[in-house]
């Protein structure tokens, strides 16, 4: 009789620890599912993104792309995916994060490239493997470049997008410069990080670029590690506080 | 009386799962369909972009000194393949192949000038084009001035993606 009920109860508490797992399980998913749904609307966010900013630079007369723009109205008359040679060398490995075409989600360098005589014109950072790199995006795109002697030749326009918390640090700073208004951020970099505005330089680890900040940007310094920066804009002014 | 109630209780639990399974499975689906439309839009988009720009800049490749665009005027006006410009010789076929075949690849292209000349990656031909034995096919229809007389002639570009 007691071994029966001992048995009974046995089988119960057995039953009720599978129970227990399975239901553990089923939400683990459902919350893992709703994570990833989250982290690729992010991912398919920054492809949207990388696709029309490959547009826009494209078809950009102060990035390269024929074309001019009128003094008067301001207005552009681009011809997209066709550059000139001269325009593109004036921004041409120069390790700049170029004014003419201006990014608030990610960090990016363009190569065009000449395919009769494999030239080729780097603008935005020059290493489009930095080791701060978290996740790096890259686009082709067939276009014609133009030089001044009325050649044209083929080439391939070749786009590399940064993100990752770095990437989203720097474009926190221009956000905060263009919108004039104090930002926080929740830094979590392996990197230190330093701005040396006499220099306008950002060194990141050993690697570093010049940036293009539309506003002034004061000297600052992150030692590498989990930390919350205030970004706080003031007469058109940026200081960087931890 | 016991055994009846064990049982409901049996099935209750079992309907839980069975709803919480089913919660599960409908929001995979939902994630994977949210991947498979974002991968189209996000395709679609490049593609949009691309066919309104890509198979037109063929035109601006010069040869030696003149477009593309130029040589295909000169053959339609005077229906030679060979011909000089400004002292310089061009063949219209050989200078279209290698061009376009560093530009889009080999045998990824047909080219259609008026309705005179099929040209591809190693042959050409009088005529049209014949396509149909390619699957994958977009097509584009492009204009070019004429050296001859104001007026604009047209072509197409089948480009192969299989």
């Amino acid at each position: 009789m007691y071994k029966k009920k001992g048995v009974v109860l046995t089988t119960k508490i057995l039953f009720a620890i599978f129970m227990v797992l399975i239901v553990f399980f089923i939400f683990f998913n459902l919350f893992s599912t709703r994570y990833e749904k989250n982290k690729l609307k992010k991912d398919f966010g920054y492809y949207t993104k990388l696709n029309s900013f490959m547009n826009v630079f494209m078809s950009t007369p102060e990035c390269g792309a024929l074309g001019r723009v009128s003094e008067e109205s301001g207005s552009q008359s681009p011809i997209k995916a066709i550059f000139e040679a001269e325009k593109l060398s004036k921004f041409d490995r120069k390790n700049r994060d170029p004014w003419c075409a201006q990014n608030l989600y990610f960090i990016y360098t363009a190569e065009i490239i000449d395919i009769k005589n494999t030239k080729s014109w780097i603008i935005g950072p020059v290493n489009n493997n930095p080791e701060w790199l978290e996740r790096r995006l890259t686009t082709t795109f067939p276009c014609i470049i133009k030089y001044k002697k009325g050649i044209s030749n083929p080439g391939l326009f070749k786009l590399y997008v940064y993100i990752g918390k770095i990437s989203d640090f720097y474009t926190n700073i221009k956000k905060s410069c263009i919108a004039n208004k104090d930002l926080t951020f929740r830094l979590d970099s392996d990197f230190d990080i330093k701005y040396l505005n006499s220099q306008n330089k950002l060194i990141i680890g050993t690697d570093y670029f010049h940036p293009y900040f539309p506003c002034k940007v004061n000297d600052f310094s992150v030692k590498k590690g989990k930390k919350l920066i205030y970004i706080q804009y003031e007469n058109n002014q940026v200081n960087i506080r931890q | 009386m016991k055994k009846k109630s064990q049982l409901s209780e049996l099935i209750s639990i079992s309907l839980i799962i069975i709803v919480l399974v089913i919660v599960l499975v409908f929001s995979r689906i939902r994630s994977a369909r949210y991947s498979v439309t974002e991968t189209e839009a996000i395709s679609n988009d490049y593609k949009n972009i691309y066919s309104k720009t890509a198979p037109y800049l063929f035109l601006q490749i010069t040869v030696k000194k003149e477009t593309l665009s130029k040589l295909f005027g000169y053959y339609t006006c005077y229906n030679e393949t060979d011909f000089k410009i400004s002292g310089i010789s061009y063949n219209v076929i050989s200078e279209t192949q290698r061009e376009l075949n560093d530009f889009f690849g080999k045998n990824k292209w047909s080219l259609q000038i008026q309705r005179t000349l099929c040209i591809d990656s190693e042959t050409s031909k009088k005529g049209f084009c014949e396509t149909f034995n390619r699957k994958n096919i977009n097509t584009y229809e492009f204009v070019y001035p004429l050296p001859c007389k104001t007026d604009y002639a047209a072509g197409i570009i089948y480009l192969y993606f299989d």
